[in-house]
């Protein structure tokens, strides 16, 4: 687990620490004691425009290292975060397993559903036939998607008769070569399997651009200061304003995004 | 369906109509039809625009009947652009309302002797051609407007823009949708420069006092029809994806794959591809044009429903939804991620009358020539007016990638036969890459669209995961292809026939039921044969050889990122396509 802070000294100074398990850095164990201290006693940090004091240890989430942005919204809105997270969003996974115990197990995406909904996938552009012998890693790029039209449709689906005919672009590697442990990988959902499972994720949280964010919220907003029942920044409650007055830039934002029956 | 109109446009006194029966053709449809009297009739060395060349328009075996999915038409020449046989396949109203009217096909014959432009008439009590010159250089849009200010809004139309009258090789036939909209069009191989060669600017087609063609035994269609629409309403592609989002939901995924052609094949990943994705697409038109703006179909009985409508920002029609070949051609193709401009590029094309395929491989060209800027979204709209307006530069780029190629010294021309490849690269996709080479038709990915494991299971078992495997299925898939195209049948049933070989059956059984007849998988491999056989003859006789069957060489050379990888398939391997 890894925290990155962001803390102001007592002259204002703006500086930045990598918070590893609880271990100081290796180089700098002066300087973690001398920020634990601070934090505990009379430092003031400023994360993300928030004020914490003590109450930052309790945290234990991994996505305590970017903005957290907590969504209400009515249900009709809930379609437009699809547009978001379209080219892709992160997440934070066990790497080593094979795609299948990645959704069917961590996941949790049923049997049924990976088997015959998700026809077409992808790992790192490459088209995957068989999901018990493909492999998560740090890093993978996932893209699920329904069955698709035509010949060149058939041709990409998983195990499907025409495979042959995308042969030199077909997934295959060993797991020997995959190391597991933490990770973080890319997934991407296209057409039905972007409506059917989108949602769900973005309650259960996804990682973001901020860029992406921020252009999502002024593309957006007439939507959702009518549409979003509540704004959380950090467990803060905030509004479209105070998110668009952030920085996003260079920032990685972890959303959750749920939504609410209309009134 | 029991008789052939002619028209000879070269007659002295003016164009002659002659009603006949098939005779001889009796049983053939569709693609079969435009292929057996092509090969039949017209001479191979003829050249295309000359009173030796034909234009036959034929609606498929099921046409006109409640077969749903039946409203598919063919057109069939020597083509101009690739200088073989060609079959172009357009959807819209005009082949259910010409198999209601009994015509098996409508054949132009000859050339016109004056520079004189025609409109011909078709109802119930027969044909009329008249002269038309009034309808000179207007778009399809205009002369539909014409079309049914004089004759209503029942009409169906076939007809070409300015790009059939100055006869450029890159013209489209364009068939009104049930809208009365000229927004569906048989586009390949510059049919719509042969039907200006005729000097037939339009076709006006009223059925008026016909009614659905009944089958043979109708309790027997009935039932298979109900199967057969069962069939394609439950599958996830036909029943889901394509009435959502259209054929534009292939974007993403062909995109992901490395395997989408961008700017002029340089490249096989869009970086900004989900601006013009189907997802992004549909949710426009749905902004838009409200709930189900993205869905609709292009002729009644069509329960697939993948097309849609597309406003402009201001809330007016501008176009049908773009389909994944235009979003592509003139889209990332051309470095273009602007959706409106795509559909801008789609109007102009229906409406000048151009095969968007062929238009959008050719701006790309012109693009890497320097004439445009790749990206320049506005700059390709002017050069597409430049063609409409039938200006030099105009003319060169509606004659098609390969001579404007020619003209500006470029060297990646992604053309086979002279015709543009559509939107898959075969670097990526290597088995389509056999069809592009193979087919009659010049790079065509429909020509070998058709599944079905009916057939496939038929003279022989492939190993899917051998790579010679991909030619025996490039041959497959051709052969039912020409099979399901003489049907009329919308290439679209393909996915729920491949998975359900229950459908496929159903859809053997409605053939069976309607005509009469016995017909087996056995019967329909060897129609499909029979078709694919004729038009290889043709071109073979009209001087295309092994040399033609091949994809251009930057292919085997250029690697394609982000795979990296080149055209695989050997030379020797392409000539076994039609060994069987």
């Amino acid at each position: 687990m890894k925290i990155w802070i962001r803390y102001l000294t007592g002259d204002g100074t703006r500086k930045m620490l990598l918070f590893t398990d609880g271990e100081p850095l290796p180089e700098s164990p002066h300087l973690f004691f001398l920020l634990s201290i601070r934090i505990c006693e009379s430092a003031q940090i400023t994360f993300n425009g928030a004020r914490y004091r003590d109450s930052i240890f309790k945290m234990t989430s991994l996505e305590l290292s970017m903005p957290h942005v907590r969504l209400g919204t009515k249900a009709h809105l809930t379609p437009r975060f699809l547009t978001l997270i379209a080219p892709g969003f992160r997440l934070k996974v066990k790497t080593g397993q094979s795609i299948r115990e990645l959704f069917c197990g961590q996941l949790g995406i049923s049997d049924d559903y990976f088997e015959n909904r998700i026809q077409t996938i992808f790992l790192d552009g490459k088209a995957v036939d068989n999901t018990d012998a493909a492999w998560v890693e740090d890093g993978s790029r996932l893209a699920l998607s329904a069955a698709m039209p035509g010949l060149v449709g058939a041709t990409f689906r998983k195990g499907g008769r025409y495979a042959s005919f995308r042969g030199t672009i077909s997934y295959s590697k060993s797991k020997e070569s995959i190391a597991g442990g933490d990770g973080e990988i890319t997934l991407k959902f296209f057409n039905m399997i972007a409506r059917e499972l989108g949602p769900a994720f973005l309650q259960k949280g996804v990682i973001v651009e901020g860029h992406s964010f921020r252009n999502f919220l002024l593309s957006n907003s007439e939507e959702l200061k009518t549409a979003c029942i509540s704004i959380h920044l950090n467990d803060e409650k905030t509004d479209l304003a105070g998110l668009l007055e952030m920085n996003w830039e260079n920032e990685q934002v972890f959303l959750q995004v749920t939504s609410e029956k209309s009134c | 369906m029991d008789k052939i109109l002619r028209i000879n446009m070269g007659a002295d006194g003016g164009p002659a109509i002659k009603t006949e029966p098939v005779g001889d053709y009796a049983g053939s449809g569709g693609r079969g039809l435009t292929s057996a009297i092509v090969s039949k009739e017209v001479p191979p060395l003829c050249h295309p625009l000359g009173e030796d060349n034909k234009l036959v328009i034929a609606p498929g075996l099921l046409s006109g009947s409640t077969a749903a999915m039946s409203g598919r038409i063919s057109v069939g020449c020597k083509s101009p652009l690739t200088g073989g046989i060609k079959e172009a396949n357009a959807g819209g109203q005009p082949s259910q309302m010409l198999g209601r009217l009994g015509y098996a096909a409508i054949v132009l014959e000859g050339k016109p002797k004056e520079n004189n432009l025609y409109k011909i008439v078709i109802n119930k009590d027969g044909v009329d051609i008249k002269e038309a010159n009034d309808l000179c250089m207007l778009g399809n849009y205009d002369t539909v407007d014409k079309m049914k200010a004089q004759y209503g809004e029942k009409i169906s139309c076939i007809s070409i823009g300015q790009a059939g009258e100055m006869k450029l090789a890159g013209a489209s036939i364009a068939c009104t949708d049930m809208e009365l909209r000229p927004t569906r069009h048989a586009g390949r191989g510059g049919v719509g420069a042969v039907m200006g060669a005729k000097g037939v600017k339009v076709i006006v087609i009223d059925d008026a006092g016909m009614k659905m063609r009944e089958p043979k035994d109708p309790d027997k269609f009935k039932a298979a029809n109900k199967e057969w629409v069962a069939g394609l309403k439950k599958h996830p592609v036909s029943g889901e994806g394509l009435p959502a989002y259209g054929t534009n939901v292939l974007t993403n995924v062909i995109n992901e794959a490395g395997a989408y052609p961008t700017k002029n094949f340089m490249w096989g990943r869009f970086d900004t591809c989900e601006k013009i994705s189907g997802e992004t697409q549909a949710a426009l038109e749905e902004e838009r044009g409200g709930k189900g703006a993205a869905t609709h179909g292009c002729h009644r009985g069509c329960i697939i429903r993948c097309s849609g409508t597309f406003l402009n920002k201001d809330g007016q029609y501008l176009t049908k939804q773009p389909e994944y070949e235009t979003v592509w051609a003139h889209g990332g193709n051309c470095g273009i991620d602007d959706l409106d401009a795509i559909a801008m590029l789609d109007r102009l094309d229906d409406d000048f009358g151009l095969d968007t395929i062929e238009m959008g491989a050719t701006i790309a060209v012109a693009m890497e020539a320097g004439v445009a800027e790749f990206g320049d979204a506005e700059a390709a709209i002017k050069l597409v007016k430049e063609v409409g307006q039938g200006t030099p530069l105009g003319r060169i780029l509606g004659s098609g990638a390969a001579v404007t190629g020619k003209v500006f010294g470029v060297e990646r021309v992604p053309v086979v036969k002279g015709q543009s490849m559509p939107a898959y690269d075969p670097r990526g996709v290597q088995g389509i890459g056999v069809t592009y080479a193979t087919t009659p038709m010049g790079a065509d990915h429909t020509a070998g669209y058709a599944v079905a494991s009916n057939i496939m299971g038929v003279g022989g078992s492939v190993d899917p995961l051998k790579p010679e495997g991909q030619i025996e299925l490039s041959r497959n898939l051709q052969i039912a292809t020409a099979a399901v195209d003489a049907t009329g049948m919308c290439l679209f049933v393909a996915f729920p026939v491949l998975d359900q070989p229950e459908t496929f059956q159903a859809l053997i059984d409605m053939i069976n039921a309607f005509y009469g007849l016995s017909l087996t998988a056995d019967d329909v491999t060897a129609l499909g044969k029979s078709i694919l056989k004729s038009e290889r003859e043709f071109n073979l006789q009209a001087g295309l050889t092994s040399k033609d069957d091949r994809l251009p060489d930057f292919f085997k050379k250029e690697k394609l990122p982000p795979h990296n990888i080149t055209f695989q398939v050997k030379d020797e391997d392409l000539d076994q396509v039609f060994n069987w």
